[in-house]
This record gives structure tokens, C-alpha cells and sequence, in this order.
């Protein structure tokens, strides 16, 4: 084993900490390219177990980016769901985790993709905000804030 | 001379008379005439089916059937309160419609029934404080999977457990479908649903069925 001068020391360690920075530097400028917009959840009837998480997810990034998941204190637990009409029958299906292409915006809307929200831990009404946490195949979890409102109805212009 | 051009000026007043005359009796006759087929989506005419008689249970856990909804007009959606998603959504647009037509005073004849898919979790208290954070009025209806299959099958409604994980989904059919006071399956309205759209639907068919019984 041979033994390196001082200063070479020095130097590795200034490169290994250069490269975390650029490192840490990526992670948080990477999250930043994605941005969370309209969050919501849909205040349901007293004493109903489920309710309807839906948000915007813009992706700025230059390559795909996959949501694999979604936790908040307020629900025990989040599955990401997609109402399908067909022959005027609705049924839910559950999707792991969502592509988002590189450039594109994904919305989570009423009649399509929703977050299920299981388990309300405390009795959630329009004007409470709640913290929801996504989670993505790469880089850091992103928190937003959803505010609990009352649904509106589709009008003519939504169509 | 003189003589000739009275009589065309008279011939040709006469023709004009003659036109305004016939023009009159044919529109009078045109407003007297049997309805036809109006051009109306979702209208099930002219042989709408009649219902026959089920027995399901309201969500103030009384008896309903038939007689329930003679002489009403009855809006019917059948969903599950378990549904995060597609019936919340179309239960606010029915408040929406319902509230509009109580504005203009024309919904004391009209009942918006949501009758459960899920009748294993849905029991006559959770269908109470679903249907009641919506209106007021809103009836709900729950019951065996048999008695609602009675009542369902005769519009053509389709529901299945869609898993079987604990917090299981149904599917279901998402039309609403409009019953009239003769208790005949007169209307059905496709999703996507909305509120202003259904209502001049609604008001159309409701003009259209009440000028045939006449």
C-alpha cells in the first residue's frame, strides 16, 4: 500500500465533494422540473371510507418520469385508479404506477384518473388542507398541499 | 279598361286572402296534430316499457316500491357509497339539476332516486348520510342483491363485484334513467353527464310525454 502526499488527500476529498454537490445539485433541480399544480381532494359525505385525490402533474424534465406512489398522514392508505366508461358501464382499475413522458402534463381529474384515498385517519371537511406526499421511481418524494373542497359540476364548457 | 283592373286588382287581393286564410288552418291544424317523434337524445319512444312491481327498502328504512313513484318523475341512478370517483361526480350533477328545476318551481313532481349497487355495505343509515349531503330530498335506496336486481334488470342496469380485495369496487352502469309518472321507462341519459344539458332534455321530454297522454 503506498502512501499518497497530503495535498492528493485534499484533492480527493475536495472531487468527492464536488461530485455530491453536483449530486444533491441534480436531485433538487431535477424534483424542480416537476411541478405539482391544483391539488384537491373532494370532501365526501359524513362517515364515507373513500374519497377522490386529483392533481396536476407537469413534467418540464427531458425524460419520462414514473410516479410509483403517494402517502399522507390523513389516509392510511393511496392507490392511483382510472374510472373507464364503457357501454355506459363504469369500473375502476388500479395502475401501480404512472408514466409521465418527458414534456407532458398528467391530471388526475373527476371520471378518469384518481387518487383512491383510503381510511380517512381524521374526519376530513371542505377548507382542511391536507399534505400529500408522491413518490417517484427516481429522485426525491415531492410534498404538496391538497385543499378538501366541495366537487363542481361539469358545465358546458368542460365538454 | 277601367272595369278589367279592378277585377285583376280584386283576383289578386282574393289569391292573397285565399293564401293567408290556408296558411292559418294548415299551422291550426299542425298544433292540433298527435306529437311525433321529437328529436330528443335519450327519449325511449314511442313503446317506452312499463315497470313491474319490485319492493327495495328507502334509507329511512321503509318500504319502496311502485306506488312510490306513480305520479312522479323519477330520476333513477344506481352506484355504491364506496365509489371515491364516478358517483359522487354524477350525484353532484344531479343536485345541480335538481336545484336549478326547484329554482324555476318545476321539481315538486320530480324525486331523484340513487339506489345502491353495494347493498352489502350500503345499509339504509350510510345511504341516509350519502343521499342527504347531496339534497335534502334525494331518496336512497338499498335492499337485497335480489330485490335490487328486480328493479335493475328491468332498465337494463348492470352491476358486479369488480375484486375481491377488502375495500372492494363495483362496476356498474352510470346512465340515469328517467321514469315517468305512469310509472313507463320514457328516458336515459349517457354519461358524461351534466347538469344544464340534462335538464333541457329532462323539460323536453317531459313537455313531449305529458301532450301525448292528453
Amino acid at each position: 500500500m503506498t502512501h499518497l502526499p497530503v495535498h492528493q488527500y485534499h484533492r480527493r476529498a475536495v472531487v468527492v465533494l464536488l461530485l455530491g454537490c453536483l449530486c444533491v445539485w441534480h436531485a433538487v433541480l431535477a424534483q424542480e422540473d416537476i411541478r405539482i399544480s391544483d391539488a384537491w381532494i373532494n370532501e365526501a359525505p359524513p362517515g364515507m371510507k373513500m374519497m377522490g385525490g386529483y392533481l396536476n402533474i407537469s413534467n418540464k424534465t427531458s425524460r419520462a418520469v414514473v410516479l410509483t406512489g403517494a402517502t399522507s398522514p390523513c389516509f392510511e392508505k393511496i392507490e392511483f385508479h382510472v374510472t373507464e366508461i364503457k357501454d355506459d358501464v363504469s369500473s375502476m382499475h388500479k395502475q401501480e404506477s404512472i408514466s409521465i413522458p418527458a414534456g407532458t402534463d398528467f391530471r388526475f381529474s373527476p371520471g378518469r384518473y384518481h387518487l383512491m384515498l383510503i381510511n380517512q385517519t381524521r374526519t376530513l371537511a371542505a377548507g382542511d388542507t391536507v399534505p400529500l406526499t408522491l413518490h417517484f421511481a427516481e429522485g426525491e418524494p415531492l410534498q404538496v398541499m391538497a385543499e378538501v373542497r366541495r366537487g363542481d359540476s361539469p358545465s358546458h364548457k368542460h365538454h | 279598361m277601367k272595369k278589367r283592373l279592378i277585377f285583376i286588382t280584386l283576383l289578386v287581393l282574393g289569391s292573397i286572402a285565399a293564401g293567408v286564410l290556408l296558411g292559418l288552418w294548415s299551422s291550426r291544424n299542425e298544433a292540433t296534430r298527435t306529437p311525433v317523434h321529437p328529436d330528443i337524445e335519450g327519449l325511449l319512444w314511442p313503446s317506452p316499457r312499463t315497470l313491474a312491481p319490485f319492493t327495495v327498502t328507502d334509507h329511512l328504512g321503509q318500504p319502496f316500491g311502485l306506488e312510490q313513484m306513480s305520479g312522479k318523475w323519477s330520476l333513477l341512478f344506481f352506484g355504491y357509497t364506496h365509489c371515491p370517483d364516478a358517483c359522487p361526480l354524477t350525484l353532484t350533477v344531479l343536485k345541480d339539476f335538481y336545484e336549478k328545476l326547484a329554482g324555476e318551481n318545476a321539481a315538486g313532481d320530480v324525486q331523484v332516486i340513487f339506489v345502491t349497487v353495494d347493498p352489502a355495505r350500503d345499509t339504509p343509515e350510510q345511504m341516509a348520510n350519502y343521499v342527504r349531503y347531496f339534497n335534502g330530498k334525494f331518496i336512497g335506496l338499498t335492499g337485497t342483491v335480489e330485490q335490487i336486481s328486480t328493479l335493475a334488470q328491468q332498465i337494463g342496469v348492470l352491476f358486479y363485484k369488480a375484486d375481491n380485495n377488502e375495500d372492494y369496487a363495483m362496476a356498474h352502469s352510470v346512465a340515469v334513467y328517467l321514469i315517468s309518472p305512469a310509472r313507463e321507462w320514457v328516458g336515459v341519459f349517457a354519461p358524461p353527464h351534466n347538469a344544464e344539458d340534462m335538464l333541457a332534455r329532462f323539460k323536453a321530454i317531459r313537455k313531449f310525454v305529458d301532450a301525448s297522454k292528453k
